[in-house]
C-alpha cells in the first residue's frame, strides 16, 4: 500500500477550478503550470476533467450561483481528492466577507487541505503550498 | 506452440510486462524531450509508473446511465493491445509466425479505437459523444491509407507473414514514403498532438475519456502508452527491418524521437482537416506507392 500512496503524492493531477475570481489567482496559477516554473517536475499535471483529479484548485469567492457547482464537483471528484484553496478570496472571503452575494467561504462547503494566502500568491509561494501538503500527506 | 509457452509469451516475455515496461520508458523519452524542446525539466524516469499505480489505488466513478461496456471497454483494448505487441514482439525476437499474422494485427490495432467508442458512448456524457463521433470519423479516415501503404510491403515481398515480409523488404524510394504514411497514420491511431481530436483537452476537456477515473483510466492510458512504444516496432520491423540488433534499435529510438518531434511541432487539425489530409492527399500517395511497387515487381 505504501507503494500506492507514494505514486499518489507523486503524480498530483490538478484541475482547476475558478469559482469567479478576478484571474489574478488564475494567472499565477497559469505560470506554475507553464514553462517556466514547471511543476510536471514534480508530476503535476493540469486534467480537463474532474474525474482525472486528485487536487482540486480552487480560486475565488463562492457566491450563490456558484457555491452548490463546488459541493457537486468535489462530490463528482474519484477520492482520495484533496482540495486546496489559492488566494485569500479562497482561503477567507477577503474584502468580500459581507457581500450580498456571499454565502459562505470554500471551506465551509469542502474539506479544504492547503490555503495558500496572498492576493494573487506569488509562483513559488502556490508550489511550497505544495510541497507543503505532499510533505503532510507523506506523514499521514 | 503450446498453451503454456502462448502464455508465458501473452504474459510475460513480449507480451504485457515488457511491453509495460518499454511503454513505461517510452513514455519517459516522449515526455522529457517534450520538457526540454519547451526549455524546461520535465518529469522524473518513473513518472508513467507513478501515474499507473496512482490511478489503481483512485476510485472508480461509473456514471448511473453507463452499461457494461463502459467498464468492459478498458479491458478489452488493453487485452487487445497486448496480443498485438506479443505477435508483433514475437515476430521480431523469435523469428516465428502465421500466415496471414499481419492482418491480424491490422483488425487488432484497431479493437482498442472500437472498445473506447463503445464504452465511451455508454457513458452517456455529452461531450463524452461528441469525441466518440470524431474518434469513429478518425478511425475511418486513417485506416485507408494505413492498410494501403501495408499493401506496399505486402505486395513487394509477396509474402503474408510478418516474418517473410521482415526479412525480404528492402528499402526504396516507395517503402520510404509507404513508411512515413504508416508513422504519421499510426500516430492518429495513438491520438497524438496533430490528430487528438477525439480527446482535444482545451476544447472537449479529454473527450472520450471524459467519465473514466481510476483503474479503467489507468489501463486506457496504459493502453495507449503500449500503442505507442508498439508503433516504432511496427515500422522498423515491416520497412527497415535489415541489419543487426543495434541498428534495429538506433532505428527504434529514431522513430520515437520522430514521433514525438511531430507531435511537438504540430498544432491539432480539426477534424475536416483530418479527412482532408488522410483521404485526399495520403491515400492518393499511398496508391501512388502501391502502383510503383507492381510496376516494379511484375
Amino acid at each position: 500500500m505504501n507503494l500506492l500512496k507514494k505514486s499518489l503524492l507523486k503524480s498530483p493531477w490538478v484541475f482547476h477550478l475558478a469559482l469567479s475570481p478576478c484571474n489574478n489567482c488564475d494567472i499565477e496559477i497559469l505560470d506554475v503550470l507553464t514553462p517556466r516554473y514547471d511543476v510536471e517536475r514534480f508530476g503535476v499535471q493540469l486534467v480537463g476533467s474532474i474525474r482525472h483529479a486528485d487536487i482540486l484548485l480552487v480560486t475565488g469567492v463562492p457566491n450563490y450561483k456558484n457555491w452548490q457547482k463546488l459541493k457537486y464537483l468535489y462530490e463528482q471528484a474519484p477520492k482520495p481528492c484533496f482540495v486546496v484553496a489559492v488566494g485569500t478570496c479562497a482561503c477567507g472571503r477577503g474584502v468580500f466577507k459581507d457581500s450580498y452575494n456571499s454565502p459562505c467561504s470554500v471551506d465551509e462547503i469542502v474539506p479544504v487541505s492547503a490555503y495558500i494566502p496572498g492576493c494573487p500568491p506569488k509562483p513559488e509561494a502556490i508550489i511550497a503550498g505544495f510541497a507543503k501538503l505532499i510533505n503532510v500527506l507523506s506523514k499521514k | 506452440m503450446n498453451v503454456l509457452t502462448s502464455l508465458f509469451l501473452y504474459l510475460f516475455f513480449p507480451g504485457f510486462l515488457f511491453s509495460f515496461m518499454l511503454s513505461v520508458i517510452c513514455g519517459y523519452v516522449d515526455r522529457k524531450l517534450t520538457a526540454r524542446i519547451q526549455y524546461r525539466q520535465g518529469p522524473p524516469l518513473l513518472q508513467n509508473l507513478y501515474d499507473f499505480l496512482k490511478l489503481l489505488a483512485k476510485e472508480v466513478v461509473v456514471p448511473q446511465d453507463a452499461n457494461f461496456l463502459f467498464i468492459l471497454a478498458p479491458f478489452i483494448s488493453l487485452a487487445s493491445v497486448i496480443l498485438a505487441s506479443t505477435i508483433l514482439w514475437t515476430a521480431i525476437f523469435f523469428k516465428k509466425g502465421f500466415v496471414g499474422d499481419i492482418i491480424v494485427l491490422v483488425y487488432i490495432l484497431t479493437i482498442p479505437s472500437i472498445a473506447l467508442i463503445l464504452g465511451s458512448g455508454s457513458s452517456n456524457n455529452v461531450i463524452a459523444s461528441i469525441g466518440v463521433a470524431r474518434e469513429i470519423k478518425l478511425l475511418l479516415s486513417y485506416e485507408l491509407p494505413l492498410i494501403t501503404s501495408l499493401l506496399v510491403a505486402i505486395l513487394k515481398t509477396k509474402s503474408l507473414k510478418l516474418v517473410e515480409i521482415m526479412h525480404n523488404c528492402n528499402v526504396s524510394v516507395e517503402t520510404v514514403i509507404a513508411s512515413l504514411i504508416v508513422l504519421i497514420t499510426l500516430q492518429a491511431k495513438v491520438g497524438l498532438v496533430p490528430f487528438d481530436v477525439s480527446e482535444a483537452e482545451t476544447e472537449l476537456a479529454s473527450g472520450v475519456m471524459i467519465e473514466y477515473s481510476g483503474l479503467l483510466l489507468g489501463l486506457i492510458k496504459l493502453t495507449k502508452q503500449i500503442m505507442f512504444s508498439l508503433i516504432p516496432a511496427f515500422i522498423t520491423g515491416i520497412y527497415y527491418y535489415k541489419g543487426g540488433v543495434l541498428a534495429f534499435i538506433i532505428k527504434y529510438i529514431l522513430f520515437l524521437i520522430l514521433m514525438t518531434l511531430i507531435r511537438n511541432t504540430n498544432p491539432r487539425l480539426k477534424i475536416d482537416q483530418v479527412i482532408k489530409f488522410c483521404w485526399f492527399i495520403l491515400f492518393p500517395l499511398a496508391l501512388l506507392c502501391v502502383i510503383l511497387t507492381l510496376i516494379k515487381t511484375v
